[in-house]
């Protein structure tokens, strides 16, 4: 593909999938696990980023591609492949996986607002309404570049990497490269929780709809492919970036993240006082923007596997269970944020951690279509990917299982 | 009166032979050839012990919970399942269909059969949550929640399947044909490209290009990208003018440049002057077939003028005089030329009226509308700034053009999806 002006207006057209996904990608949950990771490991995990490099763009790109070979979406192909039982269970499993999510974006809102010095019983209930309103009344395409202008907050991150008094990038570099794994239930939690935030389930389905949307034609596939690769990287840097500034700032001075305040300190080298308020303003917006996209697709995804009509240039009552789902998962996100007493790191990170759990479910059936020749023609997987898929796939499953084990077990793994 | 079954409730079923012994267990049900009836079931699929196989279903007895043979297993007419047979549930079931009632695109959950005439026949198709619930075992819920069917007949039905098009005995006649353009247009929003080009492939070129025309930019575009040109002038050319630059609008330039390239010149340059105009204009919704008769002619010549391209025009209702350099000097109504007598110079029936109602190449549409009103008129000439009869706006055209947008978005069916750029031109003219 040359580079010339055709092709780069060609790009700017058809790029947007990969690069919101990856946008919406770095959630609360995202920024809250990619903190913790820092401040509790310090560099000792940077090292996952390659890896997980690697496993989203191999993920993201068979689900793009599935999109633009097929033009259908991934719970239609469910459907149409596997029957209604299964894809009945894997409607479940991303509901499951993204109300977890939701709660997680509104934690996100309760805790920038507190940074702010707000009540959180004002801010989440507010902002939800907020949320449900634009996107229904469709005021959301215009809101869209705002949060995506706002997104350029993760540049901070990077800024105050840079900026960190008595930087060692030697060490960093080294572990960036130098695989450590622990077996303590702590480290897997982490590992499972950086997968599951970086690759989580509903990203799947989403570039995929995304895709669909568009309307790519396998022509263009090359700029779509690019477009994967130019979001997974973004995640992964802003991913580093955050690893690398809590690690310096957190762990280096044995500072634990038991609220947002304290992750916020990573961008002191930055901002210095105002870390705080820079903080929870990225977050803020992170939160809102994840809170009005992963509702909305996981409704579209759930009525195109089961068939229910959907779309919010409907009214009420021509699709009421894509209305009924949508409203719920951002009720019930608010309303678990409101229980009072929650502790919201936690649960943000914890979200993820799910979302890992529940990723193999996902990826065996993708792999399981992507290698459908009926489907998918002479755009089937060749040999590397899918051994990067299966790998993945069964990666997860079995570090899924030895947390479980070490939780129940804790001497199980020492040995 | 047939009693309704579910595909779900026949399939997964022990089946058993007179001696009560167990030959397998229900699988799928092939299809026997069908025309325009609903589809028999001619074959029922068993998985046994070393496989699955077919055998024809006179010999199933009945059928409760169990399937019931009529015959010992030794004595079956056991048989491979081939590659051209049509499995029911592999064909249609989770998939999608067009219902052409609701013209939406719709997913078969169940598949509701009766015995008919001894042969068990395909009824229709459960597209609803009922469905989802009694394959999901969960049929106390629906109970509860008081659920209704919501069926399509099979008649009603379009499967987008491509295998079900080829064991059709006639070539039948695809009901989407025979839906009003419109309605095709309103169907195929719902669908993804692959379908839609299935179905216009199964349209004739007027009514492909009609459907073409109404429906919405993005299915125009992503229609038109995956048709060869020439193919896409074969469909234009079915159109009016106007109507085929309205199709032409969306494609970028340099492909809309070389379709034009392979249409009749004529056709081309007239597309090239109307896509020119400025949107919004009375130019730019203008058609140019309507009927004009020279001013020497009798009532007589205009009346074989009228038929001889009466299939053509939008609309016979009136003729418009004009003089030798194209002018607009008068016009005749129908019922003028039914009353009059045909050695009767046009032009003084012309003149017996009022000087002729036109607007400007440049008026606004919205004035167009309010000037129909206004003058009871259902059509107006358009005229340029030397008078030269230009085209012709219809009532059904101008309505089009002024029908607020937000009207639009409220009725997504018939309006699919006004696009960004139509909302800003709109807003324009206000």
């Amino acid at each position: 593909m040359r580079l010339n002006w055709r092709n780069l207006a060609l790009f700017l057209a058809i790029l947007g999938p990969g690069i919101i996904t990856a946008s919406v990608d770095n959630d609360a949950g995202g920024i809250t696990t990619y903190s913790i990771a820092g401040a509790s490991f310090g560099y000792k995990l940077l090292w996952t980023m390659v890896p997980i490099l690697i496993i989203l763009i191999v993920v993201q790109e068979m689900c793009a591609r599935m999109g633009v070979v097929t033009g259908k979406g991934l719970a239609d192909l469910i459907r149409e492949n596997f029957g209604i039982k299964t894809t009945f269970l894997m409607m479940l499993v991303l509901v499951l996986a993204n109300l977890g999510n939701v709660v997680a974006e509104f934690a996100g809102v309760a805790a920038s607002a507190e940074i702010f010095g707000i009540s959180r019983y004002i801010v989440v209930p507010v902002a939800a309404a907020v949320v449900w309103w634009m996107v229904v009344k469709g005021t959301y395409k215009s809101v869209e570049k705002l949060f995506l202008i706002a997104s350029t907050f993760y540049f901070s991150y990077l800024l105050s990497a840079v900026l960190i008094p008595d930087i060692h990038f030697e060490e960093i570099a080294v572990n960036a490269f130098r695989p450590t794994i622990e077996f303590n239930a702590s480290y897997l939690i982490l590992l499972i929780g950086l997968v599951g935030t970086t690759v989580a389930p509903w990203m799947q389905f989403f570039i995929q709809s995304l895709i669909v949307e568009k309307g790519v034609k396998v022509k263009d596939y090359s700029f779509t492919a690019l477009d994967v690769v130019v979001g997974g990287l973004v995640t992964v840097v802003v991913a580093s970036a955050i690893i690398i500034t809590t690690a310096a700032t957190l762990h280096a001075n044995g500072i634990v993240i038991d609220d947002a305040a304290k992750a916020a300190l990573a961008l002191q080298p930055l901002a210095g006082q105002y870390a705080a308020l820079l903080f929870a303003f990225g977050l803020f917006n992170a939160s809102l923007f994840a809170a009005s996209i992963l509702p909305l697709s996981t409704a579209y995804s759930v009525c195109e596997g089961l068939g229910w009509d959907s779309g919010i240039d409907k009214k009420f009552h021509e699709a009421p269970q894509f209305y009924w789902l949508y409203t719920g998962l951002i009720a019930v996100g608010a309303l678990v944020i409101l229980v009072p007493g929650l502790p919201l790191i936690p649960i943000m990170f914890l979200s993820q951690v799910l979302n890992g759990m529940l990723l193999p479910f996902v990826l065996v059936f993708v792999m399981l279509l992507i290698n459908n020749r009926e489907i998918m023609g002479k755009y089937t997987n060749g040999a590397i990917m899918n051994l990067l898929g299966w790998g993945t796939t069964v990666l997860m499953v079995v570090l899924t299982i030895l947390m479980v084990a070490s939780l129940i077990r804790p001497n199980f793994l020492l040995w | 009166m047939s009693n309704i079954i579910y595909f779900s409730e026949l399939i997964g079923k022990e089946v058993v032979d007179v001696d009560a012994k167990t030959v397998g267990w229900s699988k799928d049900f092939v299809l026997a050839p069908f025309g325009e009836k609903s589809p028999e079931v001619s074959h029922l699929i068993i998985l046994g012990k070393h496989g699955s196989f077919k055998i024809p279903w006179k010999e199933v007895n009945r059928y409760s919970d169990v399937i019931y043979l009529n015959l010992p297993q030794s004595k079956l007419t056991i048989e491979e399942i081939s590659r051209k047979d049509i499995l029911l549930g592999r064909v249609l079931l989770d998939k999608q269909l067009v219902d052409m009632h609701g013209l939406k695109v719709v997913r078969v959950n169940d598949i509701a059969m009766a015995e008919v005439g001894g042969r068990l026949a395909v009824m229709s198709f459960d597209v609803g949550t009922k469905g989802i619930l009694r394959r999901l075992g969960l049929r106390r819920v629906s109970r509860l929640l008081k659920l209704r069917d919501t069926l399509v007949p099979w008649n009603y039905a379009e499967p987008l399947q491509k295998e079900l098009h080829h064991i059709q005995l006639k070539v039948p006649r695809h009901k989407i044909a025979e839906l009003h353009p419109a309605e095709i247009a309103t169907v195929m929003n719902e669908l993804d490209a692959r379908e839609q080009e299935m179905i216009l492939a199964s349209l004739d070129p007027k009514t492909a290009a009609a459907a073409l025309e109404k429906a919405s930019p993005e299915v125009r575009r992503s229609v038109i990208e995956n048709l060869d040109n020439a193919e896409v002038v074969r469909l234009l050319e079915t159109l009016p003018p106007h109507e085929a630059a309205d199709v032409l609008e969306v494609i970028a330039p340099e492909k809309r440049e070389a379709i034009l390239g392979l249409a009749d010149k004529s056709f081309a340059a007239y597309i090239k002057e109307l896509l020119g105009y400025t949107k919004n204009t009375a130019a730019s919704v203008m058609s140019n077939e309507f009927v004009s008769v020279p001013m020497d002619y009798t009532v007589g010549q205009t009346i074989a003028a009228v038929k001889k391209v009466a299939q053509e025009v939008r609309t016979i209702y009136y003729v418009y005089v004009v003089d030798e350099e194209n002018r607009l000097v008068g016009l005749v109504s129908l019922r003028d030329l039914l009353l009059a007598a045909n050695r009767i110079p046009i032009i003084d029936i012309a003149k017996k009226r009022r000087r002729p109602l036109h607007v400007n190449l440049t008026t606004p549409v919205s004035q167009v509308a309010e000037t129909m009103v206004k003058y009871d008129a259902i059509a107006i000439p358009v005229v340029d700034s030397r008078h030269r009869l230009k085209g012709i706006i219809t009532v059904d055209e101008a309505l089009e053009a002024v029908l607020p947008p937000i009207w639009k978005k409220r009725l997504p069916r018939t309006f699919p999806k006004v696009s960004k750029e139509e909302m800003n031109n709109r807003e324009g003219t206000k």
